[in-house]
């Protein structure tokens, strides 16, 4: 099973969220066709998260988050929905992924405490391009790392550093045309972080034959 | 950034407009305007996207001092280069706050009309080159349309165009700051070994 979660409601960012998830389900493996839930508008609560990963948390699945986030938490309408030593035994048995700003500071280290199987997150406050020239690149730097785990035949690890240098690939590529946009790959590139079972392959929690 | 660019604010209760300085200024620079203090403030307040350079005299007795003015400047900006422009003795003054408030040097009044102009292109090529100006001089030459429209959103939810960018950066805040050191580690992301892979 793979949740994908993202705060469409949020003043700011809601719509850049929602592109992030939409990018990701658009582009999901036929084998997760039937196994995806999302968790989006109202329903991003703790409340309803509670409800939700309590079903799913006894197997392996993957948890993804677009949305804000503080050091300890993420957060929809400026409320934690998962937070740390509070409700992350949730998210036990996961691969948890996110671009939640510095969620990995505290909640990413807490989740593998309570079990999660790995996370990818950020450690630092990072930002977003959002002109139409730039923001899918942006999209897709905050997928990419993911969208290679589900995709390939990587480990979480490889995934993550491929991704890093497709970041920088990117930012030299625009460093010309944009010098802030490339400073700000740079600066997100820079953040990525791994934390857990960086060797997990998709093919060990899923019965997952990759293409 | 060419010398026709740039303003020179000369800050003096005190200063002949029809000063032969003036004159040079006028032929060499964009322009050279004098400014009592107060006035002076405002204007630059109103003009934080073009590019000043200033000359403050120190002692002005009916207005707001050198070490008033300039306490007032950095309140907005750190980016305008400012010279200290007196009759007074540098041995005569107390330079401390000045060192704090970052001034680019000393001019006595009584210096010739060519050293003056001499200095203030020295400071003008250095202001050249520092990071505010290359970022400045980068973002005039985006098309109209494309400075105005936002291009990114900081971790806090603000939209930000090019425009409001320089701002940030001129007025030394917190976003600001942090984009300026961004672009110093992309320089230095660029510069590491050619295939570098992080």
């Amino acid at each position: 099973m793979i949740v994908i979660s993202y705060d469409d409601l949020d003043a700011s960012q809601g719509n850049y969220f929602s592109f992030c998830a939409s990018e990701l389900k658009n582009n999901l493996p036929p084998y997760f066709s039937d196994k995806l839930e999302l968790i989006f508008g109202q329903n991003l609560n703790s409340v309803f998260i509670e409800l939700s990963l309590s079903k799913l948390n006894q197997a392996p699945f993957i948890f993804s988050a677009f949305c804000h986030g503080t050091t300890s938490s993420l957060n929809a309408k400026n409320l934690p929905f998962l937070k740390a030593r509070e409700n992350t035994q949730l998210l036990k048995n996961s691969i948890v992924y996110t671009n939640a700003c510095s969620s990995a500071k505290d909640f990413g280290l807490d989740v593998i405490e309570e079990g999660a199987i790995a996370f990818v997150g950020y450690n630092e406050d990072v930002d977003s391009l959002i002109s139409e020239s730039f923001m899918p690149l942006s999209v897709r730097c905050d997928n990419y790392a993911l969208y290679l785990f589900l995709h390939g035949n990587l480990t979480l690890s490889a995934c993550v550093k491929a991704a890093k240098k497709w970041f920088t690939n990117r930012s030299r590529k625009i460093s010309r045309q944009n010098p802030f946009a490339a400073a700000i790959l740079v600066k997100n590139r820079d953040a990525l972080v791994i934390y857990g079972n960086e060797n997990i392959m998709l093919s060990d929690v899923f019965n997952f034959q990759s293409p | 950034m060419e010398l026709k660019d740039i303003l020179v604010l000369i800050i003096d209760d005190n200063f002949d407009e029809d000063d032969p300085l003036i004159i040079e200024l006028n032929e060499q620079f964009k322009a050279g305007k004098v400014m009592q203090s107060e006035d002076a403030i405002v204007y630059i307040s109103n003009n934080m996207n073009n590019p000043i350079i200033i000359l403050l005299d120190i002692n002005m007795p009916h207005h707001l001092d050198g070490h008033q003015t300039l306490e007032e400047i950095r309140k907005l900006t750190f980016s305008i280069p400012v010279i200290l422009f007196s009759a007074i003795e540098e041995k005569e003054e107390t330079f401390s706050d000045f060192i704090n408030n970052k001034v680019s040097g000393f001019i006595r009044k009584s210096e010739s009309v060519e050293n003056i102009i001499k200095k203030l292109k020295e400071v003008a090529t250095d202001y050249d080159y520092q990071l505010n100006n290359v970022i400045e001089n980068w973002i005039e030459k985006q098309p109209e349309e494309i400075k105005k429209q936002p291009f990114m959103k900081t971790s806090d939810g603000r939209n930000l165009n090019y425009i409001e960018l320089l701002e940030e950066i001129r007025m030394d805040t917190e976003i600001g700051k942090r984009m300026k050191r961004d672009i110093k580690n992309l320089a230095i992301d660029l510069f590491q070994t050619p295939n570098n892979e992080k």
